[in-house]
């Protein structure tokens, strides 16, 4: 019977059946987990890991035939060959240095790119049941119009695990940051943006690691909150903060529990978790009326999880999607012939594959891919390097290698030799390149361009522990092994002394390929960037400041706020709108009038505007008039459409088509078209949009609850002239402070905020540069290693040319003429290979600009300036030689 | 602590000793070392298994899986008959050495 050993690492388990013979296993393995359970127990899990990787090797060697270390003689030699190495590593310090830098960086930023990958690779798995949970997704079919969304309404969760049995348990996370973002205790306030209300069942579904309270309990009562570590320091410092009522906005709330910080590998960010108690009964606990119905067609407010069987097949959930949206959304009047599917998408990959819409920011699998490569190549480039440095080194050490062999030394006895030093090479260089890559993790900002911070404890985990252990040994193998070869046998050893260096030749060629085409796909980015960033938007969206006004007071005090602003000479005008442009939109379906006066179903986002927005923003009406607010039937019945929506529904006259949500309701009808603009980054399409003009409101009326008072908010956005702008902000900032607001003066420049979109490209274009540039450095450090080579070898005839009265200039040209050759056709073949990596990327991108090919130029010239520079502090050396000497030389 | 090559050349002897107070599987035979010596003497798991599958080929101990509830199987040692033989000798070897060792402790050093 085979031993149960769920628990202990797996990695070692398979060595062990890797490598000792099977009668043995499960004894082996039975006691090894004897041991592993019992140490548990004393002295923790991590020891315990520790000691079975320990306990492993020591099997493994007990069991091993390897006798290398066994014997007096090889214990001897391999002293004799370390003494060796250490002197020849002082003797030929220069290249030493060079050859351990070179390896040293690129294992830096191999190690540095593992750990930024195995961070995006393990997104949300710091969860135990991650492979269990499942996030909801909902796909609006609206004729052609297919889209979907990351939210959900309130009441999915609770009516589809009704539907289905096999769903264990379901949790909403409403992301609030209004009316629960501001929290006050003892005299400290902060403002929070990631607070959550969830389901009382979070922490029976997503694992956290509790620092204080009871799990169970926590959220089970109303007003109640679990805040995380950092949170809990804020205002509490080190002390426990359970039992304390801490104040928010809307109410006090009691703090049940407090959680371990979450990772930041985490598509589920919040800083507390607010009982979802604290919102009305028919959310919490909806029933099966008609505002749920409603809902479940017009509210994407939640993000909803279901906790599933274990190896669920997740295509099961169609048949489950189906009978829910027979059940309770095929009857909807406002239905419009569109229907719903509800998918799931596995926690753990949601960061990188989920495609839906409305969601918060996501990873990108492009930059997953260019960045493994990147560490592959960057590593290749790095063992090249070496090679060619080794060889170059070796090549100069022609007797001591062939002495041995002349006085008997066995051919794999000088390869051992040749070994230890490309081992003692290699583990200096990672020792070193660990340091360097601790020391930029650690004391750089480099987090700020991963986004993320990297935890470099991850290396001290046994799996990269015994990558690490048997990547030495291959990386020294990898680099040390052919100029190990080489030098050892006596007829390479001519032929490396011959001009013929084909092999190493071939090595820089792979190298200078691999920079080109890194430095190329960066310049493409940058014009992507710049491209996006020029690009007209069909709006002016600069010297535009977006302010926050909230609390349905504030509200009421805007008009009397936009005079006195106006007053002011750098301020040009104002707008009210309900949402934050250029961030988000709604989005809904109704049913628009086509051509042939028929109602046909369409999906649209739209956004409440005044009549004062299109001037505002700079945006051009093409057809038709703005809103007008003197004409009474303009509030919420006036529509103004983009050209996406006249092209897509295919109107030949647009002013007067009507937009109607049921049959016998007073239709709207289009009063205006405007010309396309961009609402969301140019990653996506210009989709259709609507724009309304809201009644005035009135607070009074009784929807306008107190909360709804104080939550409520508009968005002011003023626009500038650019001139003075600190002293115009300050400006602002007064008046609204003498409007005797409650809350903070909050703004944010248009311009920043839709950049913001672009935010993850910029960074990662700066990271590809970054690591372009030690790419480039490092296949420096190898033609610099090549030059030398190849002055070595020529140096003879460069005398016999000089003597015959060749010039500098001559003897320089044939020292570059061979590497140049090399550089041209890599230059070449590297444009081609960063041409087809970045039409992928481009696609990504709806409006991009077209590929330029002066950035294959650019690249290709920057090489030969690089290659330049680094040959010739070494040939002019040379060139301008007495050739006596060189005569004279061995 | 106990040097290597001692503890190398008096495993046989020692595995076998525990053997003959009773059956016993490897990790247990660790532990009892390690009790035995006051923590003098650490064996290795890497030591053990290859010495105890060396005995059992020259048949001076055998094994069997014992199957007990609430426990996982554990392959259990016995000392067969040729073991108790084996024992035997090595003590009087070892006797032999340690009288001679004895001898050399009293022998004063010359002035």
């Amino acid at each position: 019977m085979k031993p149960e050993t769920s628990n202990t690492p797996r990695l070692v388990n398979w060595l062990v059946t890797r490598f000792i013979p099977d009668q043995y296993w499960d004894e082996l393995l039975g006691d090894l987990e004897e041991i592993y359970q019992e140490r548990i127990e004393i002295k923790g899990k991590h020891f315990a890991r520790f000691m079975y990787w320990f306990d492993a090797f020591h099997l493994l060697y007990g069991f091993s035939s390897f006798k290398i270390f066994k014997t007096q003689n090889n214990t001897s030699m391999l002293k004799h060959n370390l003494k060796i190495v250490i002197r020849n590593l002082f003797r030929e310090a220069s290249y030493s240095i060079i050859n351990i830098s070179g390896l040293a960086i690129g294992i830096a930023c191999c190690i540095i790119l593992v750990l930024y990958l195995k961070s995006e690779l393990t997104y949300d798995q710091h969860f135990d049941k991650h492979d269990r949970i499942y996030r909801v997704v909902s796909q609006l079919n609206s004729g052609e119009n297919i889209n979907l969304f990351a939210q959900t309404s309130y009441g999915v969760g609770q009516f589809i695990a009704e539907e289905s049995g096999q769903i264990e348990a379901y949790v909403r996370f409403l992301m609030s940051n209004r009316g629960y973002s501001d929290f006050e205790y003892n005299g400290t306030s902060k403002r929070w943006d990631d607070i959550a209300l969830v389901d009382p069942n979070v922490f029976e579904v997503f694992s956290h690691e509790i620092i204080y309270g009871d799990p169970k309990t926590a959220l089970t009562e109303p007003k109640t909150i679990a805040i995380s570590e950092r949170f809990s320091k804020t205002y509490f410092g080190n002390e426990n903060p359970v039992g304390k009522t801490i104040k928010g906005l809307l109410s006090d709330f009691k703090i049940t529990l407090v959680f371990a910080d979450l990772p930041d590998n985490t598509h589920l960010k919040y800083d507390a978790l607010i009982t979802y108690q604290e919102l009305p009964t028919e959310r919490y606990t909806p029933t099966n009326n008609a505002d749920l119905r409603s809902s479940l067609w017009y509210t994407r407010s939640d993000y909803t999880y279901l906790l599933m069987p274990k190896d669920y097949d997740i295509d099961s959930f169609k048949s489950i999607s189906d009978s829910f949206f027979e059940a309770y959304m095929a009857d909807h009047p406002d239905r419009y012939n569109s229907t719903v599917d509800f998918m799931l998408e596995p926690l753990s990959d949601i960061h990188l594959k989920s495609r839906a819409q409305r969601d918060r920011p996501h990873g990108n699998r492009f930059y997953v891919a260019g960045f493994t490569g990147i560490a592959i190549f960057v590593l290749l480039v790095a063992c090249i390097n070496y090679m060619n440095l080794s060889t170059t080194r070796f090549s100069k050490r022609t007797k001591s290698i062939a002495i041995p062999k002349v006085l008997g030394a066995h051919r794999h006895q000088l390869i051992f030799q040749l070994l230890t030093e490309s081992v003692v090479f290699v583990i200096i260089a990672l020792v070193l390149g660990l340091g360097l890559a601790f020391l930029v993790t650690n004391y750089t900002s480099l987090d700020y361009l991963f986004d993320k911070s990297l935890p470099f404890d991850l290396l001290l985990s046994p799996t990269a522990i015994a990558i690490a252990l048997v990547g030495v040994p291959l990386m020294s193998i990898v680099a040390g092994l052919y100029p190990a070869m080489a030098m050892s046998k006596f007829s390479l050893v001519r032929k490396i002394k011959s001009k013929n260096s084909g092999v190493r030749q071939g090595l820089v060629f792979v190298q200078f390929l691999v920079s080109i085409c890194v430095i190329s796909c960066t310049l493409l980015m940058y014009y992507q960037m710049k491209f996006m960033q020029e690009k007209s938007l069909g709006f002016e969206k600069e010297n535009k400041l977006v302010l926050t006004v909230q609390g349905a007071s504030n509200i009421e005090k805007i008009p009397v706020l936009v005079n006195e602003l106006k007053s002011h000479s750098n301020v040009i005008d104002a707008t009210v709108s309900l949402n934050h442009f250029g961030r988000s939109t709604s989005f809904e379906q109704a049913e628009v009038e086509n051509n042939d006066g028929e109602f046909v179903s369409h999906s649209y986002n739209w956004f409440y505007i005044d009549e004062n927005f299109i001037n505002t923003m700079g945006m051009e009406l093409i057809a038709g008039r703005n809103f007008d607010p003197t004409i009474p039937t303009d509030a919420n019945h006036a529509i103004l459409v983009n050209e996406t929506l006249v092209k897509k529904m295919g109107w030949e006259r647009p002013l007067g088509k009507r937009l109607r949500y049921q049959a016998g309701e007073e239709p709207s009808y289009v009063v205006g078209v405007m010309k396309d603009f961009h609402f969301q980054g140019l990653q996506h399409e210009v989709e259709s949009m609507i724009f309304w003009l809201p009644a005035p409101d009135d607070f009074s009326a009784s929807f306008w609850t107190e909360r709804r008072r104080k939550l409520t908010t508009r968005m002011l956005t003023v626009n500038i002239t650019g001139q003075n702008v600190s002293e115009t902000i300050r400006f602002i900032e007064d008046k609204w402070k003498a409007l005797g607001s409650e809350h903070a003066f909050e703004f944010q420049s248009l311009d920043d905020s839709l950049n913001s979109q672009y935010t993850a490209d910029i960074k990662q274009m700066k990271l590809i540069g970054l690591f372009a540039g030690l790419c480039i450095f490092i296949s420096c450090l190898g033609l610099f290693g090549l030059t030398a080579f190849i002055i070595e070898q020529r140096t003879k005839e460069i005398g016999v040319r000089k003597t015959l009265g060749a010039t500098s200039a001559q003897i320089i040209t044939l020292i570059f003429k061979s590497v140049f050759l090399i550089v041209g056709i890599a230059a070449i073949l590297a444009s081609l290979l960063s041409f087809g990596i970045m039409n992928k990327w481009l696609e990504g991108f709806y409006y991009h600009d077209s590929i330029d090919v002066k950035a294959f130029f650019i690249a290709a010239f920057f090489a030969f300036l690089i290659a330049f520079l680094t040959m010739s502090t070494q040939s002019f050396k040379v060139a301008r030689a007495n050739p006596v000497k060189a005569l004279r030389h061995e | 602590m106990i040097s290597k090559n001692l503890t190398a050349a008096s495993t046989k002897p020692i595995i076998l000793g525990i053997l003959r107070q009773g059956s016993s599987y490897g990790y247990l035979i660790i532990k009892k070392i390690k009790e035995l010596s006051g923590g003098k003497m650490e064996w290795s798991d890497g030591m053990l298994y290859p010495v105890l599958h060396r005995l059992e080929k020259e048949e001076l101990i055998r094994s069997e899986w014992v199957m007990a509830e609430n426990s996982r199987p554990r392959k259990y040692y016995h000392i067969t008959e040729a073991g108790k033989r084996e024992l035997n000798y090595e003590h009087e070897q070892w006797s032999q050495v340690n009288s001679i060792l004895n001898e050399v402790w009293g022998i004063k050093p010359s002035r």
